[in-house]
């Protein structure tokens, strides 16, 4: 932590054991603008966010769009549904492992590549190479699938000619249940790693540069200036990120993994949105997506709950 | 902007000296790899830049790859053909940028409180704003209630709809917590108001993550595709991807204008969807192209953080 | 420097919206609202009052997207005194716009299902069923047949719709690439041992001349939209009379099934693998997209297919432009099967397209009025050439549109406003040759195009069986995806693959019946009986 926060907590104190002390009326008078401001931001959030949610007691209705609430309620049915399918199980094992799989190999890597992008001594070349990298974030997925499919193809695609050309037999990537995982991960770095990085890299540069003065005073080289300086300056943005993050594993990129399965991978790329999706929405039962999207929901809180826990206990960074 | 200057050459210098072996081996290592890492994202960014100009049999064939075949620009004529392109265009701009302004403005006033308040119900407020990052109603009520808000088949809908979000605030608010609270502090005790304090000091020195979340929400704004089919009814008011999106299926469904006769203008059916397709994405690009040098600049400000302390 | 450049950029874009001379489309779309006034009230219907008729449909794209230009709806209400607007929504996501609309209770008049689903509108209680109005349509139900009727009714045995009918011959055909035959000394097949030797001969030699001769597919299975008609041909060569999805078939005796319950499915099932095994068929079937089997179709990589009929043309010329002088995709009669069996699907004719709400309870009677007058003759040479003296003129009782309506084959006769299928009619066969053949006759044509012709008119003559609807049942509906889709196809697929042998596919697929599918053949042998049987 930088010196700033450091001094932070002490101050904290002694404003809160004042506060303690005052009287309710009064902390509210104090605070009367903090309130101006939490006050239309809460109407907000009622009016375009919870009124909404309203909705989602549908998860317990046969539920017809006409009918409105007027429709059939069906208690628990849509949940038991959900639970007694026999492959819910690999339904989730999949979600897991890809990621998993992501996790650790996709969401570091942004911040690699915005801790690389600051040490590129020419500035031209890295304000290239950032431009240049966020640019397939503007590619929208249907694009991207059909790039990965032409680029994966073993009858024309550019892989299979490179195969070709090392007298190797081109790999069916698409219909092979292994490949699902690498591949998929893969064409996400491609689309991420320069979009995401660009949190850390303005938080990179947010770093007082006083504080890397200081440690080539103290004879600190490149790469523990990284290691002292930078890490710490990020690991705040990081860590939340992270809990962020862990709270997504039951959700993928949904439009991705549906237009990447076929009948041949769809053992490990059958995952419980595109699952839910299929069975739910193409048959217009919208109790039972809703529930489906209940379920995700709540273990999503449970896992950030966790996550959020564990941070707060092992550093200081918390989401709430 | 001399200061930086002067700073920067003094850096310049500072390394030149010091520089050893083993950081300038490290530099080649980094420039290569950066340099491998470029080709890597850049070849399929290429390969449809070339699909888009290319001739449609060699589209078909799929032998494109890193430069046109055949030089064919039909794909961005048919795009620039289009009656609603340019209207959609400022419509995209207008939300992107009255979006932007709007949602900054917001997220900085719901952040402020989280970060620097000491006040009753801020636990529950921090919840109340979090917990919308995990429960949503989905797409139909969400149109519901725009309509009952009396925004549909307006640009306030898309505005509205995505003004403040939990992740945002939470980004935000993040970095508010990595500026000094001497800064608040002082300001409350010399007698400014919350408000003064966020827009006077706060905001200034909070220039590179808002300009991230900015590009956040342009980008956002802009890529948007499903809720304006949502929420626009009039072609008046389509934003750009709609009316590309539209011309990206009426070059895909031309497949099916067949004939026995006219050998181009039909044979290349198939293949003109697939060279809409992309250059459709590089119409949409562009304006980010110009956007994005704007915003770099404002991530090398928060540098100057120290001074203010001092 | 990024200013400069971001200048240019701009202007570019800027330059490219200018110097767009008017078109024949243009001018025609003109002409035609033009004489809009001049056209006389029906004598067979016409509103004194005028009617307001409100709709929701699905906007496609290759037809006029100023609707205010197009003729056709001013032209209805001129003759008839019916005034319809229409709130034409984008193609994409149509279903989500027509939930939006129901769960806003704001329904219009008249509504198009698409790929909402009409069965899934019925459950709604969003539409009326038209069974007892058929007597205020004549002209419908005389456009529709006698012996498509049963293609009009919904599983339920109710009629919702309003369809559109496409009087036009068959559509897809197998196709072969008739040099390289040649190239084999190989005559084209006839039997299934012909077809047999044909696809060994493809796999063992160099075909495409570039020196591998491992790359030449021997035939790629053709596919729908989402790989629902995979191996359409081939189920036909084994006499299995497939629905539109390749999921139900009806057997000899009259009953409506799934294909896996015919008795020749084990063994077909047991020679497609053979063949996979073998290498005679795509290796890629599963994923196979249908640009994806135009790619190797039009780059010397494929063998056989079977596919557009349009296609053996277009990728005979893509062939020839890459430098393959004799390239030639013929098109041939079906696949005959191992028992002689020879036959393909019919292309569906009566498509429902509008349904009436719940909403237009009141005037559904003068509603189902224009859509008749639409079919009527009037309605009918309104539809298909557009308005007489300015598109069209009559020569020996025959409407004949003027050259330059056709010259670009579909593609402006659309946009003029003309075969309006967004909204839907009978689109007739003799208008449709106009079209297709764009001022040019038959003998002029070159191989390519002749090949085409070949598919859409002559070949499969003879050798169509009328293709079973797959029943939208409500066991069909709720059990579709988890038990068929994602269920028995991809059991099916995997078996094609060798990944289960063709014993463990049997297994599970009594497995699937066992959790449901048994209550959607049930369901769907019952509908169909009670279709068919009135």
């Amino acid at each position: 932590m930088n010196a700033a926060a450091k001094n932070r907590e002490p101050k904290q104190n002694i404003f809160n054991s004042k506060r303690v002390r005052a009287r309710v009326l009064q902390n509210i008078w104090r605070n009367r603008y903090i309130y101006l401001m939490v006050i239309p931001v809460i109407i907000y959030f009622v009016l375009l966010k919870y009124m909404p949610m309203w909705f989602l007691r549908s998860a317990f209705y046969d539920y017809k769009l006409l009918k409105g609430f007027d429709s059939k309620f069906v208690g628990l049915k849509w949940f038991e549904r959900l639970f007694t399918n026999p492959n819910l199980m690999t339904y989730i094992g999949n979600t897991l492992k890809l990621n998993f799989a992501a996790l650790v190999l996709l969401f570091p890597a942004p911040l690699v590549f915005a801790l690389a992008l600051k040490e590129l001594r020419s500035k031209r070349f890295m304000k290239t190479v950032q431009t240049i990298s966020y640019l397939p974030h503007f590619v929208s997925t249907v694009v991207l699938v059909s790039m990965i499919s032409t680029i994966c193809s073993p009858d024309y695609g550019t892989l299979a000619k490179i195969a070709k050309m090392l007298g190797t037999k081109p790999i069916s990537f698409m219909t092979i249940p292994e490949y699902f995982v690498p591949v998929s991960v893969v064409s996400g770095f491609w689309q991420s790693v320069g979009w995401e990085s660009v949190i850390f890299y303005s938080t990179l540069m947010g770093i007082d540069q006083v504080l890397y003065e200081a440690a080539k005073i103290d004879g600190a080289n490149r790469w523990q200036q990284i290691l002292h300086v930078s890490l710490p300056g990020v690991a705040n943005t990081f860590v939340l990120l992270l809990i962020m993050h862990v709270g997504q594993m039951l959700n993928v990129n949904f439009e991705k993994v549906y237009l990447m399965q076929n009948n041949l991978n769809l053992s490990a790329s059958e995952m419980l949105p595109t699952f839910t999706y299929k069975t739910g929405m193409e048959s217009h039962n919208y109790g039972y997506a809703t529930a489906a999207g209940l379920f995700n929901s709540v273990v999503s809180v449970a896992l950030v709950y966790i996550a959020n826990a564990i941070s707060r206990k092992v550093g200081e960074t918390s989401l709430f | 902007m001399m200061a930086q200057t002067t700073m920067k050459k003094r850096r310049k210098n500072g390394d030149f000296i010091r520089r050893s072996t083993g950081d300038k081996i490290a530099d080649a290592i980094l420039n290569v790899t950066m340099f491998l890492m470029l080709c890597f994202i850049l070849y399929p960014l290429l390969n449809m830049f070339s699909i888009s100009l290319s001739n449609e049999y060699a589209v078909l064939r799929a032998d494109v790859t890193f430069y046109p075949i055949g030089f064919n620009p039909q794909a961005y004529d048919l795009i620039f053909k289009s009656q609603d392109l340019w209207r959609s265009f400022g419509n995209s701009i207008f939300v992107a940028a009255a979006g932007c302004v709007l949602s900054l403005i917001g997220l900085c006033i719901a952040a402020y409180p989280l970060a620097f308040g000491h006040f009753y119900g801020k636990r529950f407020y921090s919840l109340f704003i979090l917990f919308t990052m995990w429960f949503n109603g989905g797409i139909i009520p969400q149109f519901l209630t725009i309509r009952e808000l009396g925004l549909y088949n307006t640009h306030w809908a898309l505005i509205l709809n995505v003004l403040l979000s939990a992740y945002n605030i939470v980004i935000v608010r993040s970095y508010f917590q990595s500026i000094p609270l001497e800064i608040v502090e002082s300001a409350h005790i010399d007698g400014a108001n919350d408000f003064l304090i966020l827009f006077k000091l706060i905001i200034p020195l909070s220039k590179p993550v808002l300009a991230t979340v900015a590009m956040w929400i342009i980008v956002g704004h802009w890529n948007d595709y499903l809720n304006p089919l949502m929420f626009l009814s009039d072609r008046e008011n389509y934003t750009l991807q709609m009316i590309l999106k539209e011309l990206v299926l009426n070059a895909e469904s031309s497949i099916h204008n067949i004939s026995m006769t006219g050998t181009k203008q039909t044979s290349g059916a198939v293949a003109l969807g697939q060279q809409t397709r992309n250059a459709v994405l590089v119409v949409a690009m562009v304006p980010m192209l110009i956007v994005f040098p704007f915003v770099q600049r404002y991530f090398v400000s928060g540098v100057m953080l120290g001074s203010v302390k001092g | 420097m990024k200013k400069t450049l971001a200048i240019v950029l701009a202007l570019a874009m800027l330059l490219g919206s200018i110097g767009l001379a008017e078109s024949t489309v243009e001018v025609y779309t003109q002409k035609l609202l033009d004489a809009v006034p001049t056209l006389e009230k029906s004598e067979a219907l016409y509103f004194e009052d005028g009617l307001n008729i409100t709709g929701m449909g699905v906007h496609f794209n290759s037809y006029p997207t100023e609707f205010d230009g197009c003729f056709y709806f001013p032209a209805i209400e001129k003759m008839t005194g019916a005034h319809i607007g229409i709130d034409w929504r984008v193609e994409d996501n149509y279903g989500t716009q027509v939930a939006t609309t129901l769960a806003s209770s704001n329904l219009p008049d008249i509504i198009q299902a698409g790929d909402y689903g009409i069965s899934a509108l019925v459950s709604e209680g969003a539409i009326l069923p038209l069974d007892d109005y058929l007597d205020l349509m004549p002209n419908i139900v005389a456009a529709v047949g006698e012996n498509r009727m049963a293609d009009w009714r919904e599983a339920d045995g109710h009629i919702y719709t309003i369809p559109t009918i496409v009087n036009v011959p068959g559509s897809q055909t197998v196709q072969v690439r008739k040099d390289w035959l040649d190239a084999l000394g190989l005559p084209l097949p006839q039997t299934w041992e012909d077809w047999m030797t044909v696809w060994r001969a493809i796999r063992d030699n160099d075909c495409n001349g570039n020196g591998d001769p491992t790359d030449e597919i021997p035939l790629a299975l053709e596919q729908g939209s989402s790989g629902e008609r995979s191996m359409a041909s081939l189920l036909n060569a084994f006499g299995i009379k497939a629905s539109s999805d390749c999921q139900f078939c009806v057997l000899d005796d009259g009953t409506y099934t799934m294909v896996y319950e015919h008795p020749r499915y084990r063994e077909f099932l047991e020679t497609v693998q053979a063949m996979y095994a073998e290498g005679l068929i795509d290796q890629q079937f599963a994923t196979r997209t249908q640009s994806e089997l135009f790619t190797i179709m039009d780059t010397n990589l494929c063998g056989t297919a079977m596919t557009w009929a349009e296609r053996a043309k277009l990728s005979t010329y893509a062939n020839i432009d890459a430098g393959d002088a004799d390239a030639l995709w013929e098109s041939v009669a079906p696949i005959t099967g191992p028992y002689g069996d020879q036959m393909t699907q019919e292309r569906a004719a009566v498509t429902g397209l509008w349904s009436i709400t719940v909403a237009a309870e009141d005037k559904i009677e003068e509603i189902i009025k224009v859509f008749d007058w639409c079919f009527s003759p009037e309605g009918i040479n309104l539809y298909n050439y557009g308005i007489e003296g300015v598109s069209y003129d009559w020569v020996d009782g025959k409407a004949v549109m003027y050259p330059e309506v056709v010259a670009n084959g579909f593609v402006d006769y659309r946009a003029m406003g003309m075969q309006y299928e967004p909204f839907g009619g009978a689109w007739q066969t003799e208008a449709f040759m106009q079209g297709l053949f764009a001022g040019v006759a038959l003998e002029d044509l070159d191989p390519g195009a002749a090949s085409f012709y070949n598919g859409l008119a002559v070949v499969n003559t003879g050798k169509f069986y009328a293709m079973p609807q797959t029943l939208e049942t409500e066991e069909y509906t709720e059990y579709r995806a988890e038990l068929i889709t994602t269920g028995v196809c991809v059991l099916r697929d995997q078996c094609v693959a060798g990944q289960i042998t063709v014993d463990e596919f049997f297994a599970k697929y009594e497995a699937l019946k066992a959790q449901g599918l048994q209550e959607v053949i049930d369901a769907g042998t019952a509908a169909y009986a009670k279709l068919v049987g009135g």
